[in-house]
């Protein structure tokens, strides 16, 4: 081992040589998911919802306007029914198993959609507040901090009110609150990231801001984005199950979790499934994508991050 | 008074056992200051907290004996051991500013440490005991004031009632040492006391824990990376690499006359203020990671200048070179 | 060991001075809230991190820097290349003030001055490759073709001591000694002539210092750099320096030639710091002079010198009036204290 003049040859400073790219990173992460049977059992259910929803012309039984008369109020089959309608039938013959796969087209959706909406104006106005800070920050915060005092069921249900329903009024009025949640979480990570070193050498190079916030800053606080983003969803599609159920959410003619089991009200006492069956359903998604965003969380958020699990 | 024999500290990670303190053997001696050099890493934070048995999960203590006073601490029960830590052997730690809890005076702060090992004894036992509180609380006070009067803190019944955040580095770093001293401990663990804070307040906290060493007696076992602070203040020095001790003994032999290669290496690594400049020699490659080191050899093997091929194989133990200097190198054997 | 242009004992301004600091100041004020938008208070707490400081760099020396923590050796240091606003005073760099240049002028300037950061750990992105990383420099001085990036970058990676098959490693691969390097390379990129070092090495093992501080010793021989080294670390600043001033709560206290400054001292603080140096050499010990209390908030700097509270040879009344100002002792020794005028 010869050392000239103190220069070290390169190849004493060999690391462990990975590639990392979005492939590797993504099967890294998946691969940790894997081991948390509560996580993957909820990402299997979500897939499972998903091809429902997106194949749902294909295997459900009956058409969606399909309805017959004669066979209201039939029993799914555990209850004495028969396989012609397996879980049962409605107060006007439609078939309960293609509402429910039908009423989680809609369900997914309006999670999937407000959650993006709100997330991408939330990032927008956290990352800009949490990096300037100053007369911009004060009146995006106390604009978010005004829209925080109202509950947010009261709320959807008096923007639903003055707009009436349809379903880009309800994607509407649900993200009219709900971007306030990612704001706080960006602006609280911007602040805490733009004081580590590697903001003062970017600016050093002479980046832009926008360059520093977007191509610096945001990718560090993406995975916090992510995971909120999935709690969230499971919470937005409660939000619209319950507007659908006080007849504020979509035109009734497209079904609905919520509206199911609204019409199934009357009926609790002698034709329980009708109301509890998409319930059930209800449940089930949303439990599955909160175990899921919880997990993920643990997997991701550095600050819950056992020693030694990297 | 203390003797370490054979210790073995091993940490289960994902990645496998990593051994964080591997086959240690120390004594000190009383009255005397014993420097723990190393970088980081090395174990020698380790070796402190074991001797505390304070090590944090996932680490576990696998092997070994630590000798204090005659007693083997590793066989103490928990509630033997609380009673120990802090009264018999004290420790301050290297950020005064996460030691001190920010939402009591300090004073008070300190005062709990007297109370918790009961050193103000109340005057009687039970509901009497109780109703002379006031006056065990103000003797407890005094003690306090005596405390800080000793460490160096100035206006001791002002300071009382201030708030850690109100004290700066150098105070508060005071103040974890009156905590330490409260109940006049035989044994002081330091790890790194001196790093958070500036040369001049160093210079001050050296000098009043030398002050303690040698109007009380007390031990001190001093963790640090700054091989200059060690040799100016130790009686005698380890240094650490990997887990383990590569040279030992008295500071003269070890700063005068280094033996192992490592700690040849590191001092003349040290930038010094003489006359003449020149090129500072550097230890070649990087300080190890403990989990992928090879199990067999001599783990500065990959770093160090004068290795020979036995040095990948040979398993060695601490060899007496002269007289309470110890080095762990093949070409002592 | 490089030389400093020397002629008759002064430094040779043969290039003109490099870098002249004049009269800078650098004060954090209290972020007002919205209260006390709309209600002014009195007075708003005023941090003078810099105060009024004047300092001349010359090109290829390496001025250190060195004072405790809190003195503003670091807020001086960002301030030169512009990461901090200056409050006032001018930073002339080769004949031009850039101590409010904007836009274009900035980013010049950005190509010609770089820092270096203290921790490893924080000052490298840690979801960019090292190719990510050293990608946006060279992108800023206009290195388009990327078969030409790519090779630069190899060379960079090298020049630093890694190896280039690290490109697409990210930093939590590296040990700390290997970020800064790749800190150290990320600077160079942008081909620089001057370099704010800003406590490199104290975050690193002692045993991978030396390598940084020689490392950084060869760049500077090898591309005829510039430094201002700021380092707590007084051995360190010792060993890589040509000139040092000391600062102490925002003002420069002594500024000289190493050697001056080290066997030399003449302000008592100097005398003070070097004392406390530990050293592994017993008869280089120095009779230890213990500094009293600590170092006052900047917030309310004390009067006259601002030495006078810690001082052990405090002369009067005149050094808790009088604020010294900093004068010639001898050929490029100055000092700031009023023993000496």
């Amino acid at each position: 081992m010869t050392i000239k003049n103190g220069i070290v040859p390169a190849k004493y400073y060999e690391v462990s040589y990975k590639k990392s790219n979005a492939m590797t990173n993504l099967l890294n992460l998946l691969g940790k998911i894997k081991k948390r049977s509560t996580a993957l059992l909820g990402m299997l259910i979500i897939i499972v919802y998903i091809l429902m929803a997106i194949f749902a012309p294909f295997i459900s039984p009956y058409s969606v306007k399909y309805s017959d008369l004669a066979a209201r109020l039939k029993p799914p089959v555990w209850s004495g029914g028969t396989w012609a309608h397996p879980l049962g039938t409605d107060q006007v013959g439609r078939d309960l198993l293609t509402q429910i796969i039908y009423g989680s087209r809609i369900s997914i959706l309006v999670g999937f959609l407000t959650v993006l909406i709100s997330a991408f104006i939330g990032t927008f106005l956290g990352a800009i507040a949490g990096y300037y800070r100053g007369t911009v920050d004060t009146v995006i915060s106390r604009f978010a901090d005004f829209l925080l005092s109202f509950p947010f069921l009261i709320f959807a249900v008096g923007v639903m009110a003055v707009l009436g329903p349809g379903f880009w009024n309800l994607i509407l009025a649900l993200t009219f609150k709900s971007w306030v949640e990612f704001f706080r979480l960006v602006r609280g990570e911007v602040l805490e990231e733009k004081n580590k070193e590697y903001v003062e050498a970017a600016q050093a190079l002479g980046r832009s801001n926008g360059a520093i916030i977007v191509s610096e800053i945001l990718p560090n606080i993406f995975q916090s984005i992510f995971v909120l983003a999935t709690l969230r969803m499971g919470y937005m599609i409660i939000m619209e199950a319950s507007l659908s159920y006080l007849g504020l959410g979509v035109p009734p003619d497209i079904p609905t979790w919520g509206s199911l089991i609204n019409s199934g009200r009357n009926h609790i006492f002698d034709a329980y499934w009708i109301s509890t069956l998409p319930g059930i359903a209800l449940v089930i998604l949303v439990l599955s994508i909160n175990l899921f965003g919880e997990g993920l969380r643990d997997i991701l958020d550095p600050r819950l991050k056992v020693e030694g699990s990297e | 008074m203390l003797e370490i024999r054979n210790l073995k500290v091993i940490f289960e990670t994902d990645r496998g056992a990593v051994r964080a303190v591997n086959g240690l053997d120390l004594s000190l001696e009383k009255g005397k200051i014993l420097g723990l050099v190393g970088e980081s890493g090395s174990g020698k934070s380790m070796t402190l907290l074991s001797i505390l048995r304070l090590v944090p999960y996932p680490g576990k203590i696998v092997e070994g004996e630590i000798l204090f006073e005659g007693e083997d601490l590793l066989k103490k029960s928990p509630s033997e051991m609380r009673e120990i830590r802090g009264k018999d052997i004290a420790m301050i730690f290297q950020d005064p500013m996460t030691t001190l809890n920010p939402v009591f005076p300090v004073g008070e702060q300190i005062r709990e440490s007297l109370r918790v090992h009961n050193i103000i004894k109340p005057e009687r036992e039970g509901i009497l005991g109780f109703l002379r509180e006031k006056d065990r609380r103000k003797k407890e006070y005094e003690k306090v004031v005596e405390l800080m009067e000793k460490v160096g803190i100035s206006y001791p019944e002002k300071r009382y009632f201030s708030y850690p955040h109100q004290f700066s580095g150098g105070m508060q770093q005071r103040a974890i040492i009156a905590i330490a001293l409260s109940c006049n401990p035989k044994l002081l663990l330091a790890d790194e006391p001196t790093t958070a804070l500036d040369v001049t307040i160093q210079a001050q906290i050296l000098d009043l824990l030398r002050k303690i060493n040698e109007v009380n007696g007390t031990s001190i076992i001093f963790v640090t990376h700054d091989l200059a602070v060690a040799a100016e203040f130790c009686d005698e020095i380890a240094v650490m690499y990997a887990g383990q001790i590569v040279e030992k003994g008295p500071v003269d032999k070890v700063i005068g006359e280094p033996k192992h290669p490592y700690t040849k290496g590191l001092l003349k690594s040290i930038p010094k203020i003489t006359r003449k400049k020149e090129k500072l020699y550097a230890i070649p490659g990087n300080v190890p990671d403990l989990a992928s080191l090879s199990p067999k050899g001599c783990p500065f093997y990959e770093r160090c200048e004068e290795a020979v091929e036995e040095c990948k194989e040979v398993e060695l133990s601490l060899i007496e070179v002269s007289d309470g200097e110890f080095v762990r190198c093949i070409k002592y054997l | 060991m490089h030389k400093v242009p020397l002629k008759d004992g002064v430094l040779d301004m043969e290039n003109g001075t490099f870098i002249q600091i004049k009269n800078l100041k650098k004060y954090f004020i209290e972020e007002p809230d919205l209260l006390t938008r709309v209600v002014p208070k009195k007075k708003k707490r005023v941090v003078k991190a810099v105060d009024d400081i004047n300092l001349e760099i010359n090109k290829g020396e390496t001025m250190g820097l060195v004072g405790e923590s809190g003195c503003g050796k670091t807020t001086l240091g960002l301030t030169i290349v512009r990461l901090y606003e200056p409050t006032d005073g001018k930073i002339i760099f080769e004949g031009e003030d850039i101590a409010e240049a904007r836009g274009e002028k900035l980013k010049e300037y950005r190509k010609r001055a770089q820092i270096i950061f203290q921790n490893p750990y924080s000052s490298l992105n840690p979801r960019k490759t090292v190719r990510d990383i050293l990608t946006v420099p060279l992108i800023a001085v206009g290195v388009k073709n990327p078969h030409v990036r790519e090779e630069r970058i190899e060379y960079l990676l090298e020049r630093v001591g890694l190896n280039h098959r690290h490109m697409d490693s990210y930093p939590h691969q590296f040990s700390g000694g290997q970020r800064q390097r790749i800190g150290i390379a990320r600077a160079l990129a942008m081909n620089p002539q001057f370099i704010v070092a800003d406590e490199p090495v104290s975050a690193l093992d002692v045993s991978i210092q030396a390598q940084i501080i020689n490392l950084l010793e060869e760049l500077k021989e090898e591309l005829n750099l510039t430094y201002l080294f700021i380092s707590h670390d007084l051995s360190v600043v010792y060993h890589v320096s040509d000139r040092v001033a000391v600062m102490y709560l925002g003002k420069i206290m002594e500024l000289g030639k190493t050697e001056d400054i080290f066997f030399n001292p003449v302000h008592p603080y100097t005398k003070a710091l070097l004392s406390a140096i530990p050293s592994v050499d017993k008869r280089k010990r120095r009779k230890r002079i213990i500094l009293e209390g600590t170092v006052p908030s900047p917030v309310n700097p004390p009067k006259g010198c601002r030495f006078h509270t810690r001082c052990f040879m405090k002369k009067g009344k005149i050094c808790e009036e009088v604020e010294p100002q900093l004068k010639e002792i001898e050929n490029g020794h100055f000092v700031a204290c009023h023993l000496y005028s």
